[in-house]
């Protein structure tokens, strides 16, 4: 089941990603960006393993982890 | 290419129905200042944008924007889930009710279904830009206009998220065009076209 704690870690970094990268399509020579992203990715990275290890996958990508399809398990975000 | 990620960009979680809300915010779903509207206009544009940064910029606001429409659906459809055909009626939602049920579909608050005319592709830097600025204004307006309407704070925090999007996406539109100028003749930003004359 999605728990609330670590899907609020995902959308922290996810949403200083998506920030930092549209900031950088405008200056991508700006290299305090480039290191706010590398951070951010590092960290949504570590919030999203976090988070399907115990909660199910969010992408299709970590379906790789078990024997069984649990895409249609999980609730879907609308819900 | 799109591989989906199964959350909201921003939570919500809506505990009080309200379907006169719900047919007012579907206006940015499916009208001419929506986030549909929005996403298929930067998408349209990235093809012929021969700057690959500002190319980038189109592409990603348009990803962006896919995920504030499924926001936007997700509102439209917590306002109206568990309510009768009765109370569907006595808050003014029986005309869209009859249509589409409980379903969730791309209109204005007027009914005006979603085409295309709401938006240009013009296919020349300058003119696409000034459109997506415009495009990015008109939604701001469009939400702070949602915002005098809304009393529920389950309703106003996501909308509010989404408000401050459109600025933010106004201020990187804004120094993609000025981008592109510098890359023009500065004394005639006009002589040509780079997205078509050689």
């Amino acid at each position: 089941m999605p728990n609330h704690e670590m899907m609020k870690q995902i959308c922290g970094a996810s949403f200083a990603v998506i920030d930092i990268q549209l900031f950088l399509d405008t200056h991508p020579a700006s290299r305090a960006a480039k290191e706010a992203l590398n951070q951010a990715l590092k960290r949504r990275c570590e919030a999203v393993c976090n988070y399907e290890a115990y909660c199910g996958p969010l992408s299709v990508d970590s379906e790789m982890r078990t024997s069984e399809y649990r895409w249609v398990d999980t609730p879907w975000p609308w819900e | 290419m799109w591989i989906y990620e199964k959350r909201l960009e921003y939570p919500v979680s809506i505990k009080r129905p309200n379907a006169r809300l719900a047919k007012i915010i579907a206006s940015q779903f499916g009208g001419p200042d929506g986030e549909l509207s929005a996403s298929m206009r930067y998408f349209s544009q990235k093809f012929a944008m021969p700057y690959r940064r500002v190319a980038g910029l189109l592409n990603d606001i348009s990803t962006e924007e896919l995920a504030h429409l499924e926001m936007v659906g997700t509102i439209m459809r917590q306002l109206t889930r568990n309510l009768s055909a009765e109370e569907l009626k006595e808050q003014n939602m029986d005309d869209y009710y009859v249509d589409h049920t409980g379903g969730v579909w791309a209109q204005a608050a007027s009914g005006m279904p979603f085409m295309s005319a709401m938006f240009q592709s013009k296919g020349d830097p300058i003119a696409d830009l000034h459109e997506s600025m415009a495009a990015e204004q008109k939604a701001r307006v469009t939400y702070d206009n949602i915002l005098r309407l809304v009393d529920d704070p389950d309703v106003s925090d996501p909308i509010r998220f989404l408000r401050e999007r459109e600025i933010v996406h106004y201020q990187r539109f804004g120094e993609a065009l000025r981008y592109v100028q510098e890359q023009l003749d500065g004394k005639n930003f006009y002589a040509m076209n780079p997205a078509f004359d050689k």
